[in-house]
């Protein structure tokens, strides 16, 4: 795999136990990309994506993240790919035992960065999108839209290479969506991949992106 | 209330392991110190045509052994029958040699039997008298105490690391959502088991709490200290060496449970 490519699928069949979701579908990323993943519901965005970090195993063909093979990657390396890369799921999936900031720390915690950087790079990170009011406050006393921001916060934090958000706009409002699609944008600006499955592509958009679109059993790269 | 509902199951599965272990100890250590008093008292008789020492009998369990000097006793017989005027010089030399074997440690019935079959191989032996009446009946109690005191330790110890591994499966269900998002961000396998572990940790410090008022209960009891006095021993129990060893007891069994559950996963990821 080229240095540029971040994801490389070829004659990729994925899917379920008893089901093929996606079958013979090539397609790559590169390094840096900003793409929009679309397709109707149930067309397998979000199959895909859990196989992009890994929660799934390839039926059959080939697909390489990051220079591991995922056919063969081993559980020690799996969790070493992860570090590197950030997911955002449509459900935000924060820890409701820990307060926002102990959430957003997460990745930095799990990287073994010591306290200080870790509190610093939290408070920068939240202070940037107007939420260091609420570093204190638990994911419930939060809105949708600024629990999908503390998301969007951890899973950028780390400066990882790339990220996954799932339906990242699914749940929230025109503004709140706006905000976390700003969000992204920083982190594509930082240099990192960004995939967004959703089932509609923005209206506006201010950045040069990749769409690949789902439909019958196979990804097509619109442009 | 919470707290105490979502810990009691643990809490209980361990103070039972570490007073069913304690039981066990405590009445080893019974026996064995009523074995050491009625070992001071008990010896085996030989007979033996020759004289015998530790070297030639080559047995393990032999203290020491020590020959009966029998002139006194025939010293007084000749006393009491003081109209035969006995030769003590010329009887004692027809007579064959008594001694005392003492043990290193009390024989059971058995090491007993085998103890007797060796000696009676020895062909400068002629007889024993092993006094087998002297393992009286409140010593084979105590051994039978002992022996229930074991099996109930074995028992309780495997259901009550059942109730601990139920118990933590509960508390992993609890915190699966948790630790699924951890494993989704690399989290490594200490990493995400770290709050079982936690738990599994304070649960082992309160029940070694539990457990040290219980035995300081029961050891200034008068039931204990009476049972202590009908058998004319007394034992000396280092509560606080005993604690800290229950300390690592249960913190090895907890945190043990604690990597058992979290290995045992069905993984959620890859």
């Amino acid at each position: 795999m080229s240095n540029s490519k971040i994801v490389m699928a070829k004659d990729l069949y994925i899917g379920y136990e008893n089901s093929i979701v996606l079958e013979q579908t090539s397609f790559s990323l590169n390094r840096g990309e900003f793409v929009f993943l679309t397709g109707a519901s149930g067309e397998g965005k979000t199959t895909l994506i859990r196989h992009l970090y890994g929660e799934l195993k390839v039926k059959q063909g080939y697909l390489n993240i990051g220079g591991f093979d995922m056919n063969r990657i081993s559980k020690s390396k799996l969790t070493t790919l992860r570090r590197y890369i950030g997911i955002v799921f449509q459900d935000y999936k924060l820890i409701k035992e820990w307060t926002i900031e102990k959430n957003v720390k997460l990745p930095l915690t799990i990287a073994g960065i010591s306290e200080e950087v870790q509190n610093r790079e939290a408070s920068k990170l939240l202070s940037k999108v107007k939420l260091a009011h609420i570093a204190e406050k638990y994911p419930y006393e939060l809105s949708g839209g600024e629990q999908q921001r503390v998301a969007i916060i951890r899973a950028i934090i780390h400066q990882p290479v790339m990220i996954l958000a799932d339906e990242p706009t699914g749940n929230l409002d025109e503004y709140s969506s706006k905000l976390v699609m700003d969000l992204f944008k920083l982190a594509n600006k930082l240099g990192i991949t960004v995939l967004i499955a959703t089932h509609k592509l923005p209206e506006e958009f201010d950045l040069s992106f990749k769409h690949l679109h789902i439909e019958g059993k196979k990804i097509y790269e619109i442009h | 209330m919470k707290y105490i509902r979502n810990h009691i199951f643990l809490i209980f599965a361990l103070v039972s392991i570490l007073f069913s272990i304690e039981m066990y100890y405590l009445f080893n250590k019974i026996v064995k110190t009523y074995e050491e008093k009625i070992l001071k008292n008990y010896t085996i008789i030989i007979v033996a045509k020759e004289k015998l020492d530790s070297e030639k009998l080559k047995l393990n369990n032999i203290s020491y052994i020590e020959q009966i000097d029998i002139t006194k006793s025939l010293k007084n017989i000749d006393t009491q029958l003081q109209n035969f005027n006995l030769d003590i010089n010329k009887i004692k030399n027809t007579l064959p040699y008594f001694y005392k074997l003492h043990l290193k440690n009390f024989p059971t019935p058995v090491s007993l039997d085998n103890l007797e079959k060796t000696l009676l191989k020895n062909p400068a032996i002629k007889r024993i008298e092993s006094f087998r009446q002297n393992q009286n009946q409140i010593y084979n109690l105590l051994l039978i105490i002992k022996l229930v005191a074991g099996i109930f330790m074995i028992i309780i110890l495997f259901i009550s690391f059942l109730l601990i591994i139920k118990q933590l499966e509960v508390w992993r269900f609890e915190h699966s959502e948790r630790m699924y998002i951890m494993e989704l961000f690399g989290a490594p396998f200490w990493f995400r088991s770290a709050i079982l572990i936690k738990l599994a940790i304070i649960d082992s410090i309160l029940s070694i709490g539990l457990i040290f008022s219980i035995i300081e209960y029961l050891l200034h009891s008068d039931m204990y200290q009476k049972l202590l006095v009908q058998l004319g021993i007394s034992v000396n129990m280092n509560v606080f060496y005993d604690l800290s060893i229950f300390f690592l007891i249960s913190l090895t069994i907890s945190v043990f449970a604690s990597l058992i559950v979290v290995f045992m996963k069905k993984d959620e990821v890859l």
